[in-house]
């Protein structure tokens, strides 16, 4: 508490000045207790000096008229937020009533909350004073002397400015200063209860509208989302020659591209369970069906090619070496047999799952395939029968039995009277896994000995189709590779071990003596190289 | 010793705010005896007054021949005060400020010190060109300007009240002159910018020193008088939201990094509390001379330029980018907070 000299300021020293400067509020002044006057809303106007009334009637106005704008703004403001609820509730909801209850609830509720709100956070007399000071040019002089005013009988310099005020009050009329105004809102406000009105008045007669509207708009959208992917595929497929389309099929029947042997190659073990040879009949019976009867012959020569290279008996290329020998065509049938008995017996059904996967695939590209040939049917037919015939040609030369079939000759790369032949061994024409094994180590990189040159063999010798399409290329997920799990090694120092598949050596291989087959090109390479650099690093 | 009592004598009992207004009047009277030498510079004379009346001392900017020393010895005419003048130059020496010490002979033939006061002991004191001078001759004010004393050898010396410095410099011949340090600065209650006059108010000027002089200028106000408005002026109510503004302003132009964000840019040291010592003071005589008994925000705003010019230090960043301590302040008090 501190004391206050005769001219009712504070005594209080401000730094080096002398003098002195007004006390804060809540000081004592001359016995009188100076009110809490920031910050605090005050009702007891006894606090102040009695000459003070006229100042707090006007001051009261202000705190009023503030109040009464405040509340105003909050409850036009929550008036239209209620109203666009309900406005939303009758363009959606079917039931009004209880829109229109909670509605009912929340304004009277919102409501009170303002008022609470705002009493609590109403003006306070000095505040008050402040806001009119300002609003009239008064330089200060209300909020001064209402700060000063719990002094009942001030002297000198107070009582001057506290005279000051009152006179200048005569002349500041508060309700022109601060007068009730309709909140801004008040326009948006009353459009939405236009609004509302009218769209309950629609609501008597008929039910939500922009339910039903949202409705077939989403059923239009989920429509599209449904077709566009087809539509997209159609539009993709006009776009492309059927032409290219052929010679895609052409393309999946034939040995794969030179450029595609590594590739081919990690999917092995698939093609050694002869996924290959079954995708390639696959194809045979599309051809067969796209081209009529006169395929029949060509489709059974194709799976022959397909069978005889994905199985590794070496029976293709001993019909290539051999020509066309009974006994030849003997073994290799008996060799495809053998090999086709073993893949038999131990593919697993998941593998025979995925092997119905790729035909499915294969299946739902014949269809687009029909879609596009029925437009020019008589010139796939037409190339259908000319390839029928060259393949009757091929079988006629060379005459080895062989395939599915075991009564059709065998012809590894469709062209072996044709073009060159690959150089191989001719004692290799026995069938024998060793050459196969033998072959791979001398870096044809193939463990399906017999499939992998004359595949080779023959993307050389035929060109590449114009359009090449995606049935060339097999994805991971239909060889199976991604599923097959690896076993973590763990490598000391100095001690390099291969990772290995977690696959049990295949009884194909294993009846080769040639488990180290079942290892991909690349672990093999990778293998190798980390030798080279160890041997590097140890020199 | 006349003053407020006199001032009574002349109202009778009349009450306090009849003195006021006395007091009021006598510095419109001022005011317009100093306007008959001074052409326009109204707002340099009402600082002028202000700080003579809140008991500062006034440094005065300005190009020559404005008028800067004419306001001084004017003022020193109206207000009747003992008035010196000291004309700052390099050789200038503390001793030829403040007075030093003869030996004497007394009467007994025996000689003794005798202190033979300076130009400094006077009520009005112009110095002039004060950066001409080197920094020890301008150290020696700074006693004088705050404790109202000198001391040479052992003894102070107590400088007649009221004692009002008014400096000038001038801001375009830099050479050969010493800044005055901050210390300096400080003690100043405002840094007066003193405008080239405009056309009319030169036509005016011509008018008058070209022609025959007007008549002296007449003294309205004594010494004791000051004082007594001095203390009056101390008695002015200042609203708690008037003083929080002045703190603001001055907190705002401290790079502290909360205050302002234009103040953490170019401001290297901001107002010392000295500065919100000369707003309320110099608003506490505006009011009074605007004729209100209350400070208010407006006359904060009013004065905070000339109150805050000249303590605060700019950085280089705001010297690459032009801008003023001027420029800073208006928009420091557009952006500060008047609650």
């Amino acid at each position: 508490m501190r004391s206050i000299n005769s001219d009712g300021i504070s005594g209080r020293s401000f730094l080096s000045v002398p003098g002195s400067l007004p006390s804060r509020p809540g000081v004592a002044v001359e016995g009188a207790s100076l009110p809490s006057i920031l910050g605090t809303p005050k009702s007891e106007r006894q606090a102040y000096a009695t000459e003070l009334d006229g100042l707090l009637s006007a001051v009261g106005v202000v705190s009023r008229r503030t109040l009464a704008n405040r509340l105003l703004l909050d409850w036009t403001i929550w008036l239209s937020w209620i109203l666009s609820g309900l406005f939303l509730a009758a363009a959606f909801s079917s039931r009004l009533r209880v829109a229109v209850i909670a509605a009912a609830v929340l304004l009277v509720t919102g409501g009170l909350v303002s008022v609470v709100r705002n009493w609590r956070m109403r003006l306070s007399a000095y505040d008050a004073a402040r806001q009119l000071d300002s609003a009239g040019g008064l330089y200060d002089r209300f909020s001064t002397a209402l700060h000063f005013g719990a002094v009942e009988e001030p002297g000198g310099m107070v009582l001057c400015q506290r005279r000051d005020a009152l006179e200048r009050l005569a002349q500041v009329d508060p309700r022109a200063l601060f007068p009730i105004r309709t909140p801004r809102a008040a326009r948006r406000t009353l459009l939405l209860a236009v609004a509302v009105a009218g769209i309950f008045t629609y609501r008597m007669h008929y039910s939500a509208p922009l339910t039903a509207l949202l409705q077939r708009a989403s059923r239009a959208h989920l429509e599209q989302a449904i077709l566009s992917p087809f539509e997209r595929a159609k539009d993709l497929l006009k776009r492309l020659a059927p032409e290219a389309l052929v010679d895609a099929l052409r393309g999946e029947k034939q040995p794969p591209d030179p450029s595609q042997v590594q590739s081919v190659d990690d999917f092995s073990p698939r093609l050694e369970r002869g996924g290959a040879a079954q995708d390639a009949a696959h194809l045979g019976d599309l051809q067969q069906e796209d081209s009529g009867e006169q395929l029949e012959d060509s489709s059974a020569s194709q799976g022959q090619n397909a069978q005889g290279g994905g199985t590794p008996s070496g029976g293709s290329r001993q019909a290539a070496a051999g020509g066309p020998s009974p006994e030849n065509g003997h073994s290799s049938d008996e060799a495809n047999k053998s090999d086709a008995d073993h893949a038999g017996d131990n593919q697993p059904d998941s593998e025979s799952a995925q092997q119905s996967l790729a035909q499915k695939m294969m299946q739902s590209l014949r269809n687009l395939m029909n879609d596009m040939m029925g437009r020019q049917p008589s010139e796939s037919s037409q190339s259908s029968s000319e390839r029928s015939s060259e393949g009757s040609q091929s079988q006629a030369q060379g005459g080895s039995p062989g395939g599915n079939s075991p009564n059709q000759p065998s012809q590894p790369n469709g062209s072996s009277g044709d073009g060159p032949r690959p150089r191989m061994d001719p004692r290799a024409g026995g069938a024998s896994a060793q050459d196969g094994t033998q072959n791979a180590g001398s870096g044809s990189g193939d463990e399906s000995n017999g499939s992998r040159p004359g595949s080779q063999q023959s993307g050389q010798n035929r060109p590449l189709p114009a359009g090449n399409m995606t049935p060339d290329r097999v994805t991971l997920d239909t060889t199976d590779f991604r599923m097959q799990s690896r076993e973590r090694t763990s490598a000391g120092p100095g001690n390099a071990q291969v990772p290995l598949r977690n696959v049990s050596p295949q009884p194909v291989a294993a009846v080769k003596g040639a488990e180290q087959e079942n290892i991909p090109l690349r672990y093999r390479l990778y293998v190798k190289r980390y030798f080279e650099h160890t041997t590097k690093t140890e020199r | 010793m006349e003053g407020l009592a006199g001032m009574k004598a002349e109202h009778g009992e009349a009450p306090l705010e009849r003195q006021i207004g006395g007091l009021i009047e006598k510095m419109m009277e001022v005011r317009q005896e100093i306007s008959r030498a001074i052409v326009g510079q109204s707002e340099v004379v009402e600082g002028v007054l202000i700080a003579l009346l809140a008991g500062a001392h006034v440094l005065l900017e300005g190009v020559p021949g404005v008028g800067k020393t004419l306001l001084v010895r004017t003022l020193a005419q109206a207000v009747a005060l003992k008035y010196s003048r000291i004309q700052f130059t390099p050789d200038l020496m503390p001793a030829d400020v403040i007075g030093t010490s003869v030996m004497q002979e007394n009467g007994d033939g025996r000689k003794v010190l005798d202190f033979q006061p300076g130009p400094i002991f006077a009520n009005l004191v112009l110095a002039d060109e004060i950066n001409r001078t080197t920094p020890k001759t301008q150290s020696a004010l700074l006693e004088a300007m705050q404790e109202k004393q000198v001391t040479v050898g052992h003894t102070s010396h107590q400088l007649e009240e009221p004692f009002f410095v008014m400096a000038t410099q001038n801001p375009l011949e830099m050479e050969g002159t010493y800044p005055l340090p901050e210390a300096q600065l400080d003690r100043f209650l405002f840094k007066l910018r003193v405008p080239f006059p405009g056309r009319e108010e030169l036509h005016e000027i011509l008018d008058r020193t070209t022609s025959e002089p007007g008549g002296p200028v007449r003294s309205v106000l004594n010494g004791p008088q000051v004082l007594e408005m001095r203390r009056v002026v101390r008695t002015v109510p200042l609203a708690p939201h008037v003083q929080e503004y002045v703190v603001n302003l001055v907190l705002a132009t401290h790079a502290d990094g909360r205050q302002n964000a234009l103040a953490n840019k170019y401001v290297r040291y901001g107002s010392s509390p000295r500065g919100a010592q000369a707003l309320i003071l110099g608003g506490k005589v505006r009011a009074l001379l605007n004729g209100r008994f209350n400070v208010s925000l407006e006359d904060i705003r009013a004065l905070l330029k000339p109150a805050l010019r000249h303590r605060i230090i700019l950085n280089f960043e705001a010297q690459a980018d032009g801008r003023a301590s001027d420029d800073l302040l208006e928009e420091i008090a557009s952006t500060t907070s008047k609650n």
